[in-house]
């Protein structure tokens, strides 16, 4: 005999979500309109939309359900929608997320572009880390966040979704705090016309919800860990919220918003310093060279001191 | 019962009508970074399992 199984709060159906905080429960259906609903409501706030949205998109399950989400709005959200895969060539890891993200679009139909570090960099991330001392994540941030606005720019793109959700803004609140650096609150709000503008249309969505709405969509598939993960700050800051949340449920959701709310509150009273212009590339930057150039020329400068000794 | 952990490996447990959720955090375990399914379905962690249930605990997020 089967145990005994809660019911959706709203139709009866059998649950698959409990909100931790009310003690409702949903059903797959009610869980995914409750999902499409917040996002619509902040995609919505960008209108007038423009003619395409790209999608950032790793073939992980955030970006995968983010992607299910906003195919399945077409009748409301009007843009045409493009998936952005960054290839950052990190052997044993990426093959099997790039096959799940051409898997998925396929399934969404949905037009996907693919950009790598090879064709970008002349190198891929493993070989970049081979002969750098800095963190890899950090690396691969610089260098990701740099190829997504080469594709975009190349497809025409304006606006960028992300698949960022609230435990993940709750966990860079906390982390912002950490480091008592509240320019990191503001970070990538400078004001330049060559980057794409960035949306988080998960930000009130819990990693929970998304990983679920990916589940019951049948799009999501255990995929293998990044390789370079484990040594981030941001998975150890995780542990710490997730442990507080379990005991305090909306702690995460708090967490997050106090994130927004700082941000409007100090909005006025942060000044931006406006970006340099790359002497190096050309793209935008917080100095006269970019954070990318200095990342790959110092690797150039390592390579031939190796290659002298 | 048995459960199936993220990382492949199983054990029988009994389940003395308690939620799965009692029995995640008995294991020392965060039910919160964990989904639930039986026979294939997802079920909230607040729900009552039997003995002759198999339950697998699905990670939510993973590393960094």
């Amino acid at each position: 005999m089967e145990g005994k199984r809660p019911v959706c709060s709203i139709c009866s159906s059998p649950a698959v979500f409990l909100d931790r905080e009310s003690r409702a429960h949903l059903c797959s259906q009610h869980l995914k309109e409750s999902v499409e609903s917040r996002v619509l409501s902040r995609i919505i706030q960008e209108e007038p939309l423009p003619e395409i949205i790209g999608v950032a998109f790793s073939g992980g399950k955030d970006s995968t359900a983010l992607l299910a989400v906003l195919a399945s709005l077409k009748d409301r959200i009007p843009s045409r929608l493009i998936a952005l895969t960054v290839d950052e060539g990190i052997s044993g890891y990426r093959e099997d997320t790039i096959r799940h993200a051409k898997d998925v679009c396929t399934r969404l139909d949905v037009e996907h572009r693919i950009i790598s570090f090879t064709r970008l960099y002349g190198r891929s991330l493993d070989e970049i880390l081979k002969s750098s001392n800095r963190k890899a994540c950090t690396v691969c941030g610089i260098l990701r966040r740099r190829a997504l606005e080469v594709l975009a720019e190349e497809e025409g793109v304006h606006l960028i979704v992300t698949g960022h959700n609230q435990d993940d803004h709750a966990q860079t609140t906390l982390m912002n705090a950490f480091s008592a650096d509240i320019k990191k609150v503001f970070a990538g709000s400078g004001s330049t016309s060559r980057f794409a503008r960035r949306i988080k249309p998960f930000a009130a969505v819990s990693e929970r919800e998304v990983t679920l709405y990916a589940i019951v969509s049948d799009l999501f598939m255990a995929l293998p860990e990044c390789p370079y993960a484990g040594e981030a700050l941001r998975g150890e800051v995780r542990r710490l919220l997730n442990k507080f949340e379990l005991d305090h449920p909306g702690s995460m959701r708090n967490l997050a918003r106090a994130e927004e709310d700082i941000r409007k509150r100090l909005k006025s009273k942060v000044k931006n310093i406006p970006m340099e212009t790359c002497k190096v590339c050309g793209w935008p930057g917080s100095g006269d060279v970019c954070q990318v150039c200095l990342l790959l020329n110092e690797k150039e400068t390592i390579s031939r001191t190796d290659l002298q000794t | 019962m048995k459960l199936i952990f993220p990382d492949g490996h199983d054990a029988e447990i009994a389940s003395e009508g308690r939620t799965i959720e009692a029995i995640i955090l008995e294991l020392g375990l965060n039910p919160f970074e964990l989904l639930v399914s039986r026979d294939g379905e997802i079920i909230p962690e607040d729900t009552i399992v039997n003995d002759s249930d198999t339950i697998r605990l699905i990670r939510i997020s993973h590393g960094g």
